[in-house]
This record gives structure tokens, C-alpha cells and sequence, in this order.
């Protein structure tokens, strides 16, 4: 039975965490920035490989179905419209809202529209829906001189709309988005400026009528004889026709090996091509092909035009557990404020600034080289992301200085950039399709000098900002932790400390502080590579052994990407190593939060609280650390497990519920064991046990196992359903936390 | 015996086979000013660390404040007050802020004085502590033990690193918390002036057992230097009942007494038919005789 004091301490240590902006920030994230894993997605990392013009300015095209009849009414000229997008119009230009009613409407035929695109004299690009190309007289095309751009979407593109289109000589793209193409293209080879052909399916599947393939040897002979054409982009999205049903056994020229195989006979020979986007990567063997015709087109720069589905998966993976894991770490920074409440010292050293930096910096490269490969470049990448690194530690340090001035409002400031970090993904999706297309074009390392600068400013961002970290650590590392306090607390720290900066003759004391520590900071190098030195030897501090398992946690779950085959074995992989690394980083964390706590606590175990009840205060606030982050690595667990395997059912969650309570309390007890040793061994075989342990949990809560083999993964998976498990770890846990506990009690404190 | 703040009895601490507390029986009554007097490891800090509670007793029996050490309530936690002879803080914080932070713990913390002590022994506020020395570390300590005006004090060498201002102020607050007679002090030092000027009762400690305990006062009057001239040369046998340490040279002798009195001199008188004068002692001198005795 809870008695009211130890009640009062339970709502006080819950009222610090459920306070915290940034926890608020971690449940706004389970509840809506779980979008980003969503498959619906329109993040730039879902979309076509290449870019067109019509992503270019997309927002300023003009698709206002009701504005495009009145005006072919009235006859008005709109010089200022230069795009027009009629698959946007939908079935509103075919119809005619009469004086009738509403719910009677009659067709408005598309010809009789033809004529109004005269009235838009410096229209640039026009994307025309089905039936509709042909309606417009060739005349009125071509009287557009602006016109650089067509796309045309129909189920089949025949010899009339290639006609059309060859009338309109300043035409430089064409984008044909059909599943049927005319026995012959020869008539665009008129269109002097022609340089770039895009044939795909579009969201065009099958029609249940004859069907000529759009990329027949002989199509690809007619494009190659095109005098201007410089980039071609073929994206077939092969699907059985009719022969197939009819049995044929004649390979369609849509099926991807074909069409590469036939793209590198036609186009050996090409004198103008420079960028050839080729179907499919998404299996190895399809990447080879690939690379095969690039090896025989040395003089085209060949892309596949879809992106790796593998590679995509992996990056959105990556990136949800690189933010995620990003913030247990400023949970578990700003974790050091639970102070007095909780009865715990605050730390906040730069050890921990430092190494988050050091994670920052790892998880980056980490991502990096998960996205890397044959969509994006490596280098653009790490551009793209220590940037963002280096925006988020600008942004910290503004906030620092505005802290210093004592405004108080600071203290949402992080929040807000947190927010804004964590939904960046999301925010992508409503970007213009420019900006996408120039984000494409960055990443696949078109601009390799300017992420070379990129790359370069950010790391001098960096530097400099963790230098002014370790130049005024203490005073900017208390505020850049702030916001785990209470708005309260903060009020109230914020009016105590020593802010005496107006105060001309403390601002002299203070800058000659700011110069000797300047001085100190020159010696800091040797001081680095000393604890380097240290941390290999292990030293004596239990925080060298977290750094290192965290290292290898990380290592390990980011390997995975790389080592597994089917699509299948891939998703248990993934799932089960970033719930490692979700399951493990807290306890680590933690455990490095309470190293070197032995000899301070002589001074805590002297503040007026009860022995035991000092000591149950640690182990609650410990646990309820623990439990809070497990809480929420158990939650993104089942959220991956639902999306990826679509297998969580109540009796896996029930068990891996009962698992993560195990773990908890097994977690509170190796940490809080681990404080109070000074022997390296008993560090080490706890650690072990808290790692197997982890592990075991972790295979429980995705309910699959590991092997070599499927057989053998299965055979883990029905060992670990064993009754005997559950126990297991529970017995293994209590007799931790037991054994800790009583550690505890009998330690003694002081230093001797 | 309720009116002792500290009793101990038997009390024997060791460190494996290494045995600092030999059968420590102490018993400070509330309101004294005990100075506990040792050589270097002795075991004073051991003592004092048992006492808190941050030890573990091996032996014997210990009582502060009616209560187990290892077992302190919250309430006498707090009307206890603790400067150690290392005083370890936090170097990321200031000055101010450590002290905002201990008194955090404390309903009673007294922060206009614990203001007037900052001025008194000239402590900046916002200096921080990595920067502070060990001088200024140690009237911190002492700031930080005393805020929140306990009843007992528990001082380890606490003016081993201040210097003579910072001694004087020392001496002058915990003169002034001891006027009442309420509050209890004890001690380690070796500064003997120093425990001389404000302690009422001495433990003296050596090889982990209290050698004496008694009332300064007491101490002073009962041990002795006796300076004996005779006619003719003394014996090397000569000796004197109670004698700490004695010095034969020719006809002269200089002898330490631990308990003079009057009969004593004048047997020396009769026996010997020589002139004796005796001359008061001052605490470092006793000391020294009592160490020396051993």
C-alpha cells in the first residue's frame, strides 16, 4: 500500500515528464508524425525519379475548369497564363452548368473549346487529357510559339495526335503517358527542338482492346532518329496483356530485361542522347541489366526511372528511427532536470552534449549511407543532412542567447524547432513539385561542387557552434537542456540565476571568465585525446562501457540494412534491429546518466529524506525514466510491426507487454547495480545481461526470431513462445533489481 | 543519558583486514563544542563518517540523536549539519546556484544568512565553482552545512584550508550559533588554538580509540609541566606518579603529569629536597605529551 508521501513523489516525477514540452512533442509524434510511413505518402522520396517541366512552377498552372469556359465566352486574351493543365479539370470541361439547375448540365464538348487556347498567347505547357489533343485544330497549336511542353494522357496515342504534335515546332518536350503507341513516331523527327521524350503508363493499366506496345524495338529506333533528342525516359510499368492471357509466349517489349536489352542495341549508336531514364532497379538482377547498359552507353548517363523500393524503405526506416532516437536523447538530456523533485542531481555535463553530437554525427552518416547508393549520391546527401544538423544546433544556439536575456518565452523556442525538425518529412509532402524536382536533382549529385560547400559549411556551423558549447558549456548547456523543466521551474530558475548582464562591472568579470576559458579550450584537444585513450581501456566508469554498446547498438541495427535478402526477411530484420536500438538506447542512456554517481551521492544520501526512501526514490525515478522511454519504443514497435508484417494481434502485444515490464524493472536493477561498482567485471557481466536480455525482448515484442536459415529463425520464434520465457526473464529481473536493491541498501556512500 | 547528542560505544570500524576504529566510547552531551584532536589517520574522519551514517558501523553501538546512524530519519537529517574535509561540488554550477539547490532540500534554509556569510567571507555569487580554490571551496562547504542552522554540526578539519581572516570569521559564527548552548559542535582539527577558543569539551583520539574525553577546562588543569631542580643528581629511575613523559638531565628534571595536585609536588619536595615549579600547559603542548605518552 502507497502511502500519501510516496503518492505525492509519484504525481510529482510524472508531473515532470507529462510537463515536458518535448513529451508532448514525442506524443504528437506517435499520434500524427507516423504519417511519414504511410505508403500513400507524396514525400519527395516516393516520387519519379526524374522531373519534368510540369513539376516546375505547379502551383501557377492554371486548371479552373469554370474560369476557362467563361473566358472562351467572353474572348478576353490571358497573356499572364503560360501553363495549363486540363487533367486537372477533371470532367468539369466536358460540361456546361446551364440556367436550368444545378443537377441538369450538358455536355460541353472539348472542340468547341479548342479555339480559346488562342486566347493564352504565351502558353509554355499544356497537359492535355483523353480525346483532347486531337479536338484542337493543328493550326491553333502552332500558333502558339511558346509552347514548349505537351503531355498527353490517353490509353492510346495514335498517329493523329502524333500529327498534332508535329506541328507545333518549338516544341521541346513530349510526354506521352499512354499504354498504346501508332506504328509510327517518324513525324516528330520535324520538330527541330525536340529534346526530350518521356514514355510511361502513367496511372494507365490495361484496356481490353488491341494494343501495339509503346516500347517496341522500332519505337526505340524512331526515337534514336529523333535529331535533337538528349534525354529519354522510358518507364514502362509491365503488366500482362492481352497475348499473355491468350497464351503467347513472345516476351512483351515492356518486360524490363527487354526493354534494356533492347535500349542497348538501339541506342549504341546514339550521337545526341546524354540521359537515358531506363525502367526498373528494384531486385538485383535488375540492377545489374542496368548497369550493363550503362557499361555499353558510355557517353549516356543512364538512371533508372524508378526509385529502389529496397533503398526507400530503408531511408524512411532510418529516418524515423534517426528522429526518433534523436529525441530519447533530448528526453533523456533534459531527464537530468528532475532535480530536487525527484531527488535526483541534475548533470548536465558536456559529456552528454558531446556526445550527443557524436550520435548526431554517426546517425547521419549512418542515413546517409542507408539512402546512398544508385538514386542518391552519398556526398549530397551528407550535405543535405549535416545541414539540417547544423540549421537545428543554429537554431539551439539563437535560443541560448535569447535564454540569456531572460525572456522567458525562450523556453518554447526549442519545442518549436523540435516540432519543426520532426515534421519536416511531412512537410516535404506539401512542397512544390519544383522544389522537389531541384531536391532531386541535388541528391542524384547533379550539383556535386555545391554540396561540397554545403557540406563544408555546415561542418564549420558545427564546429563553431560546439565550441561555443565548450567555451561557455555550463551557462548555454543549462538552457539548451531547459525545456525538460516545468514552466514553473523554469520561471523560478530563470529568476535566480546569476543574469546579472547589464551589470557593466560583472560583464567585464564575465568576458575575462569567457577569455580564460578560451585558453583552457586550446588545451581541450590533448584533454580529447586522452579520454579517447581511456575509453578503450575501458576506464572505470560505466558511461565508457554505454558509450561503446551504444556505438556497437547502433552499428548492428544499421548493418541489417545491409545484410538482408527478400523483401520479406528484410522487414523482420529492420523491425527487430531498430526495436533493439529503441529497447537498448534508453537503458543506456540512463546508465550513463547515473555513472560516476557513487561519490557524489554521499552529498545526497546527507539531504533531509530518509534512507530508504531516498533509495526508493532513485529506483522510482530510474524506472519511471526507463518505463516512460520503453513505453514509447513498445508503441513505434507495434506501429512498424502493423505497417511493415501486419501481424500484431492482442496476444502479441499482451506479450510483449509483460516482456517490456520485465525489461524495465531488469533495466532499473543493471543500472542502478552498475552506479555503485567500480569493478569493470561486474559492469561488463551485468551489461551482458541486460544486452541478451534486450535482445530476447525485443525478439518477443516482434514476435520472430533469428538465423541463419528461415527454419531456423522459426525455430527461435517457437522457443521463444516456450512457457518458460516469460518467467525466465521476470525471475532474471527481480533478482537484478533485488540484488541492486539491497546493494543499496547496505553501500556505503562516502569516500574513504 | 537522553542528553547526550552522540554516544557511542565499542564502536569498531574496519576496512577489510585493516581496522581504523578499535572500541570508540564517546558520549557528547547536547550543547557541547567538542574538538576532536588526532594524528593523521587516527580515525577522526572515520568517526564522523560512522557517525552520518555513511559508513557502515562493524562493531559496537552508535546512537545521534537517538537514532541509528545507517538509519537517520529525514527529520534529523535535517537538523544535522555536515562540512567534510574534501568539500566535492558540482563544478558546472555557481556559487549561488549551489546554494539555491542544497537549500531546495531544506524547510528551513536561511538564505539571508547564508546572503551575509557570502559577504562575510567575501564569496562571489556568480563565480563558478571549477574556478573557486580550495579555501573558498571550504567556506562554501561551510556555507552549505550551516544554511539551513542545524542543531549539531559535524565539522571535519574544517579550517584546515582557510586562512587566518577566514579562520577568525569561523571561529566567530560558530561562536556566535554555540551562545545559546543549544547547539552542539564537534570537530577535527588540528589547529589546537582554534579549539582552544571555542571548544568546551576535547576528545583526543590515537590508534582508533578516544585516549580522553573530557572538559577543556578539566584538561588544561590537570595536566602539568613540573620543572624539579635538586641538590643532587637524580636517579635514572626517577619518576612521578601520573607521569606523561619525563626528562632527566643531571640534577634537573622536567616531567608532563596528567594529574597534579598538591601531595604529588610536595612528596617530590621531601623526597628529593628540590625545588619544583609547575607550569599551566597550553592544548597543542598537551597534545603533544599525550601522543608523546603512547
Amino acid at each position: 500500500m502507497l502511502s500519501k508521501s510516496a503518492l505525492r513523489q509519484i504525481s510529482g516525477i510524472s508531473k515532470t515528464y507529462l510537463m515536458r514540452p518535448l513529451m508532448l512533442c514525442a506524443l504528437l509524434i506517435l499520434g500524427i508524425g507516423c504519417a511519414i510511413f504511410c505508403f500513400s505518402s507524396r514525400s519527395l522520396r516516393f516520387r519519379d525519379s526524374y522531373s519534368t517541366p510540369f513539376d516546375q512552377n505547379a502551383s501557377d498552372t492554371f486548371h479552373d475548369a469554370q474560369a476557362f469556359v467563361r473566358w472562351s465566352e467572353d474572348g478576353t486574351v490571358h497573356p499572364e497564363i503560360t501553363a495549363i493543365d486540363f487533367t486537372r479539370m477533371g470532367s468539369a470541361i466536358r460540361t456546361k452548368p446551364n440556367d436550368l439547375g444545378p443537377r441538369q448540365a450538358e455536355v460541353l464538348p472539348f472542340g468547341d473549346l479548342e479555339q480559346t487556347l488562342a486566347q493564352f498567347p504565351n502558353l509554355a505547357k499544356v497537359q492535355f487529357d483523353r480525346d483532347q489533343l486531337t479536338q484542337v485544330a493543328p493550326t491553333t497549336l502552332a500558333a502558339l510559339t511558346s509552347l514548349r511542353a505537351i503531355s498527353v494522357l490517353d490509353v492510346k496515342v495514335t498517329a493523329a495526335h502524333i500529327a498534332a504534335l508535329s506541328q507545333v515546332p518549338s516544341l521541346e518536350w513530349i510526354s506521352l503517358q499512354t499504354i498504346d503507341l501508332p506504328a509510327s513516331l517518324e513525324p516528330l523527327s520535324t520538330l527541330p527542338n525536340l529534346s526530350s521524350v518521356c514514355i510511361s503508363n502513367g496511372p494507365l493499366s490495361m484496356s481490353n482492346g488491341p494494343m501495339a506496345s509503346p516500347y517496341r524495338p522500332e519505337t526505340l529506333v524512331e526515337l534514336n532518329a529523333l535529331p535533337s533528342l538528349r534525354e529519354l525516359i522510358l518507364r514502362p510499368q509491365y503488366l500482362p496483356g492481352l497475348g499473355y492471357f491468350a497464351g503467347s509466349k513472345t516476351p512483351d517489349p515492356a518486360c524490363d530485361p527487354v526493354l534494356k536489352e533492347n535500349c542497348r542495341e538501339v541506342f549504341a549508336d546514339s550521337q545526341t542522347l546524354q540521359r537515358l531514364w531506363l525502367g526498373s532497379n528494384q531486385s538485383d538482377a535488375e540492377r545489374n541489366q542496368l548497369a550493363v547498359v550503362a557499361k555499353t552507353l558510355p557517353h549516356v548517363r543512364v538512371r533508372p526511372a524508378t526509385y529502389d523500393s529496397r533503398k526507400v524503405l530503408e531511408s524512411r526506416m532510418a529516418g524515423g528511427i534517426l528522429m526518433f532516437a534523436t529525441m530519447v536523447i533530448m528526453l533523456q538530456l533534459t531527464s537530468q532536470f528532475s532535480g530536487p523533485s525527484a531527488q535526483l542531481i541534475p548533470r548536465f555535463a558536456p559529456v552528454h552534449l558531446g556526445f550527443f553530437a557524436a550520435f548526431i554525427t554517426i546517425a547521419t552518416c549512418a542515413y546517409a549511407l542507408a539512402i546512398s547508393g544508385r538514386d542518391l549520391s552519398l556526398l549530397p546527401a551528407l550535405a543535405t543532412f549535416a545541414s539540417c544538423v547544423a540549421v537545428v544546433a543554429i537554431l539551439h544556439a539563437m535560443w541560448s542567447v535569447v535564454g540569456m536575456t531572460g525572456r522567458q518565452y525562450a523556453y518554447w523556442l526549442p519545442a518549436l524547432i523540435v516540432v519543426c525538425v520532426m515534421y519536416h518529412p511531412i512537410a516535404m509532402n506539401f512542397a512544390p513539385p519544383w522544389w522537389s524536382a531541384i531536391l532531386d536533382q541535388f541528391l542524384m549529385g547533379v550539383h556535386p561542387v555545391v554540396a561540397m560547400l554545403l557540406l563544408a559549411t555546415a561542418a564549420l556551423v558545427l564546429a563553431g557552434c560546439l565550441l561555443l558549447f565548450s567555451w561557455q558549456h555550463r551557462f548555454w548547456a543549462e538552457h539548451a537542456i531547459a525545456p525538460a523543466m516545468t514552466v514553473g521551474d523554469l520561471g523560478a530558475r530563470m529568476s535566480s540565476l546569476a543574469w546579472n548582464r547589464r551589470d557593466d562591472r560583472k560583464s567585464a568579470a564575465q568576458i575575462g571568465r569567457w577569455n580564460r576559458r578560451l585558453q583552457d579550450t586550446l588545451a581541450q584537444p590533448r584533454a580529447t585525446h586522452r579520454w579517447i585513450a581511456r575509453m578503450w581501456r575501458l576506464g572505470n566508469s560505466p558511461a565508457y562501457i554505454g558509450a561503446i554498446m551504444i556505438i556497437v547498438a547502433i552499428t548492428f541495427s544499421f548493418g541489417s540494412f545491409f545484410r538482408v535478402n527478400g523483401a520479406s526477411a528484410m522487414d523482420h530484420m529492420m523491425v527487430h534491429h531498430s526495436v533493439l536500438m529503441l529497447l537498448a538506447l534508453p537503458m543506456l542512456l540512463i546508465a550513463m546518466q547515473c555513472s560516476g554517481r557513487r561519490d557524489t551521492l554521499a552529498r545526497d544520501i546527507l539531504y533531509p529524506v530518509a534512507r530508504e526512501r531516498w533509495i526508493g526514490s532513485v529506483f522510482l525515478a530510474v524506472w519511471t525514466q526507463l518505463g516512460s522511454l520503453l513505453a514509447l519504443a513498445f508503441i513505434i514497435a507495434n506501429l512498424q510491426i502493423g505497417f511493415l508484417m501486419q501481424v500484431p494481434t492482442p496476444s502479441h502485444v499482451l506479450r510483449g507487454l509483460v516482456a517490456a515490464g520485465a525489461l524495465s524493472v531488469l533495466g532499473t536493477g543493471v543500472i542502478l547495480s552498475v552506479t555503485l561498482h567500480r569493478g569493470i567485471a561486474w559492469a561488463i557481466a551485468l551489461g551482458l545481461v541486460g544486452l541478451i536480455s534486450t535482445i530476447c525482448v525485443t525478439m518477443i515484442i516482434v514476435d520472430t526470431g533469428l538465423g541463419p536459415s528461415g527454419a531456423a529463425a522459426e525455430s527461435v520464434r517457437q522457443a521463444l513462445h516456450h512457457p518458460a520465457v516469460l518467467p525466465g526473464i521476470w525471475i532474471v529481473a527481480g533478482v537484478i533489481f533485488s540484488l541492486a536493491y539491497r546493494q543499496w541498501q547496505r553501500t556505503e556512500f562516502a569516500c574513504v | 543519558m537522553n542528553n547526550d547528542i552522540i554516544r557511542t560505544s565499542g564502536l569498531r570500524k574496519h576496512f577489510g583486514k585493516n581496522e581504523v576504529l578499535r572500541g570508540v566510547d564517546l558520549a557528547i552531551p547536547r550543547g557541547a563544542v567538542v574538538g576532536l584532536l588526532g594524528s593523521n589517520g587516527a580515525g577522526k574522519s572515520t568517526l564522523i563518517k560512522c557517525l552520518l551514517g555513511l559508513l557502515k558501523i562493524s562493531a559496537g553501538t552508535a546512537t545521534l540523536m537517538g537514532e541509528d546512524p545507517w538509519n537517520l530519519s529525514a527529520h534529523t537529517k535535517s537538523r544535522i549539519g555536515y562540512v567534510p574535509q574534501v568539500v566535492h561540488l558540482y563544478p558546472w554550477m555557481k556559487v549561488r546556484q549551489v546554494i539555491e539547490y542544497t537549500g531546495a532540500f531544506y524547510a528551513n534554509w536561511d538564505h539571508a544568512w547564508c546572503r551575509e556569510l557570502l559577504d562575510q567571507w567575501d564569496l562571489d555569487g556568480a563565480a563558478w565553482i571549477r574556478n573557486l580554490s580550495t579555501g573558498q571551496l571550504q567556506r562554501l562547504g561551510l556555507i552549505l552545512g550551516m544554511g539551513h542552522r542545524p542543531d549539531l554540526y559535524l565539522l571535519d578539519e574544517p579550517a584546515a584550508s582557510l586562512d587566518p581572516s577566514g579562520r577568525r570569521s569561523l571561529l566567530r559564527s560558530l561562536l556566535e550559533i554555540t551562545e545559546d548552548r543549544e547547539h552542539s559542535i564537534l570537530f577535527s582539527t588540528h589547529i589546537t588554538s582554534d579549539l582552544e577558543r571555542i571548544a568546551s569539551h576535547v576528545a583526543i583520539m590515537g590508534n582508533g580509540v578516544i585516549d580522553y574525553f573530557g572538559e577543556l577546562d578539566e584538561l588544561k588543569d590537570s595536566v602539568k609541566r613540573i620543572r624539579v631542580h635538586s641538590p643532587v643528581d637524580l636517579p635514572p629511575d626517577f619518576s612521578v606518579p601520573g607521569a606523561l613523559r619525563t626528562e632527566i638531565n643531571g640534577d634537573s628534571a622536567i616531567v608532563a603529569v596528567a594529574a597534579v595536585n598538591d601531595e604529588v609536588i610536595d612528596g617530590i619536595r621531601d623526597r628529593w629536597d628540590a625545588s619544583v615549579d609547575v607550569e599551566d600547559l597550553n592544548l597543542e603542548d598537551i597534545f603533544l605529551e599525550l601522543h608523546d605518552a603512547q
